[in-house]
């Protein structure tokens, strides 16, 4: 079982935050690893907004690679972030060259595209350093998207931060979500490290998904270049969601009737119930089975939670106006938001959708039960 | 046949041999060249039982028997020993009063010496190590969850789809133009093993056929069922129960799962 947290706030805080409340919940995670995902950044990236930055983990070789890449492609340097870690890196925590976190500035080709094609761009140069990573083993790419930094490791989340002097003013953000990882079926591999990021969806999951197999099989039949990967079972939940986000054009309030649809009475009961059974038809495959607590955040910065059909996972939300945070376990939520009205705190159920618009007023619940807000 | 008379269903008699001894007893002198010169030991030292009936002509005497024995030669059924026609027991006899013969029927000792190992089987197994079936290896699926603690969580959904199933995509762009789309019906599959017809006996098709009929027509329960790509018997063709029948006609597809949505168009 990995450990969760997710956080928006009206000021830039520091992922230290973060970390400090995986660290408080270590006894559900084993200290293999550590994902981070930052968006509304603050900082010198804040003034950036707009422009894409690639995070990931470089070799020296890697490095040169990416740089005649990028040459050639267009992009050039905007603003750099090059983390100097001390030489001998803390035990369990694998020696790397260079963590890299790179704002570019558009080339100037790129001009008058639609940002629908700006986006497919951008996600095929993930895709294609991924792939040139993979060949050479040089280069792990996590994610190359405006406002976005990424870092994922292998170790134990506090040393990984200290390590990694993640307290520094550059990586200030608003929206950051985090989790504390549990090996629990597969070889270490970051690439199967939550939270999964595809074009502006990152979700991390609690939880394994026994439907995983069929659900990446209809993933990868899509024929979407960005449905690969698939190093954990977790990842189709993100996959999953921009399927529907962007594919489908449906609501967040929609997720759970695609993962977990409702069944029996309760579908006949549904005031949208002819749409309902179209989408548990044609969207059979997603159908998870599982025990899971998924987290993420939406291209507008939107936090949510949704839970399995059983709520078999533990999942927590609480704050104030300006300042939430959704975590695993009570005691990492206690240590993001100390200072906070504790008996509004709230643990979705089995047919909730939880989520925090990016004004950070309110947490929204949605019952399955309730009416869609589809687009008309 | 051994002297002990014994009979196992493997038991062999001399006419299962390729070759056949004949020997004559009348001409025999018991001289013993034949059982010594034999390659393959297919004939022993034999001792019969014999019985001999008195009957003298008139009334006086009452006929009465006696058991005696004969000596002579016994071809062995065992089928290491079997004769292979050499006639080299004819060659050495003084008097020609043995003699090997060919068989006048399909012999049945191909099926007895292959001894020891596996008898062959149908199914396709070849007894080669390394098959699929020996790979297969049951792990469980989490290091971390027990399963037989945590089999509450999964959802058995029992019922399958019938009809084309459109891309997500397309069929809630048509169905928000309210357009027409194929119908798509939830259904409960009946699936014995995914076995075609052709591979059923008719008494299992029929059982089968009146299974599904009772749901339908008793429990009001939609249910059909799959020829496969064995064909569908005449019988059924007649039948008014056809109706409850999906026939697989050249599709291409071996089997009917409740994975195979793409495949039934």
């Amino acid at each position: 079982m990995c450990r969760l947290i997710a956080i928006t706030s009206q000021t830039p805080l520091s992922p230290m935050i973060a970390i400090g409340a995986l660290d408080a919940m270590k006894e559900g995670h084993d200290g293999s690893g550590v994902g981070l995902f930052l968006s509304d950044l603050g900082g010198h990236f804040g003034e950036l907004k707009g422009e894409p930055i690639l995070s990931g983990i470089f070799t020296n070789a890697g490095m040169k690679r990416l740089d005649g890449f990028m040459m050639e492609v267009g992009f050039l340097t905007k603003y750099k972030l090059s983390i100097k870690v001390p030489k001998t890196p803390p035990p369990g925590v694998p020696k790397r060259d260079i963590y890299l976190i790179r704002a570019y500035e558009y080339p100037e080709t790129w001009e008058g595209l639609s940002q629908s094609e700006i986006h497919h761009r951008l996600m095929n140069i993930r895709l294609r350093l991924r792939h040139m990573g993979e060949e050479k083993e040089d280069m792990i790419v996590f994610s190359f998207w405006p406002d976005v930094i990424m870092i994922k490791e292998i170790g134990e989340p506090l040393a990984v931060a200290e390590h990694l002097q993640l307290e520094r003013p550059e990586l200030q953000a608003r929206v950051m979500i985090a989790q504390g990882r549990q090996n629990t079926n597969y070889a270490i591999n970051l690439y199967a490290c939550h939270p999964f990021f595809i074009q502006g969806v990152a979700t991390m999951t609690n939880g394994e998904n026994t439907a995983f197999v069929p659900i990446r099989e209809f993933l990868m039949s899509r024929g979407f270049p960005g449905y690969i990967g698939y190093q954990s079972d977790s990842e189709v939940f993100t996959h999953t969601l921009h399927f529907m986000l962007n594919r489908l054009g449906l609501p967040i309030e929609a997720y759970k009737h695609v993962i977990t649809p409702l069944s029996g009475e309760d579908l006949e009961n549904h005031p949208n119930r002819r749409f309902l059974k179209h989408l548990k038809h044609v969207c059979r495959r997603l159908i998870i089975d599982g025990p899971n607590c998924v987290i993420g955040c939406l291209p507008d910065k939107t936090l949510f939670l949704v839970q399995d059909r059983k709520k078999l996972r533990p999942g927590v939300v609480g704050g104030r106006p300006g300042f939430y945070a959704i975590s695993s376990e009570m005691c990492g939520l206690d240590v993001a938001i100390p200072d906070r009205d504790k008996s509004k705190d709230f643990q979705p159920m089995y047919l909730d959708t939880v989520y925090i618009r990016p004004d950070r007023q309110e947490v929204t619940t949605c019952r399955q039960t309730d009416e869609l807000p589809l687009p008309r | 046949m051994s002297s002990d008379g014994r009979i196992a269903p493997s038991t062999l008699s001399v006419k299962d041999l390729p070759w056949q001894i004949h020997w004559n007893k009348d001409q025999c002198t018991l001289c013993g060249r034949c059982t010594a010169v034999c390659p393959v030991h297919a004939i022993e030292l034999g001792v019969f039982p014999k019985r001999i009936v008195h009957a003298s002509v008139g009334l006086k005497e009452a006929p009465s028997h006696v058991y005696e024995v004969y000596h002579g030669i016994r071809q062995k059924t065992d089928p290491a020993y079997a004769c292979v026609g050499c006639a080299m027991c004819s060659l050495v006899c003084p008097n020609d009063c043995i003699m090997p013969y060919r068989s006048d029927e399909a012999d049945k000792l191909r099926y007895h010496v292959n001894r020891g190992g596996q008898p062959r089987r149908r199914g396709g197994r070849r007894n080669v190590p390394g098959g699929i079936l020996d790979q297969i290896k049951f792990i469980r699926i989490s290091m971390l969850t027990d399963p037989a603690l945590d089999a509450g969580r999964h959802e058995f959904e029992m019922r399958t789809l019938l009809g084309r199933v459109l891309p997500p995509e397309q069929d809630l762009k048509l169905l928000h133009e309210e357009r027409w789309i194929p119908p798509v019906r939830e259904i409960y599959p009946l699936m014995i093993g995914a076995m075609s017809f052709g591979a059923l006996s008719p008494t299992m098709w029929e059982g089968l056929q009146m299974g599904v009929a009772y749901l339908n027509e008793e429990l009001g329960m939609p249910v059909r069922m799959c020829t496969g790509e064995g064909g569908c018997p005449p019988r059924l063709l007649r039948s008014r129960f056809l109706k409850y029948v999906i026939l697989q006609i050249a599709s291409g597809y071996f089997g009917w799962t409740g994975l195979s949505g793409p495949y039934l168009k």
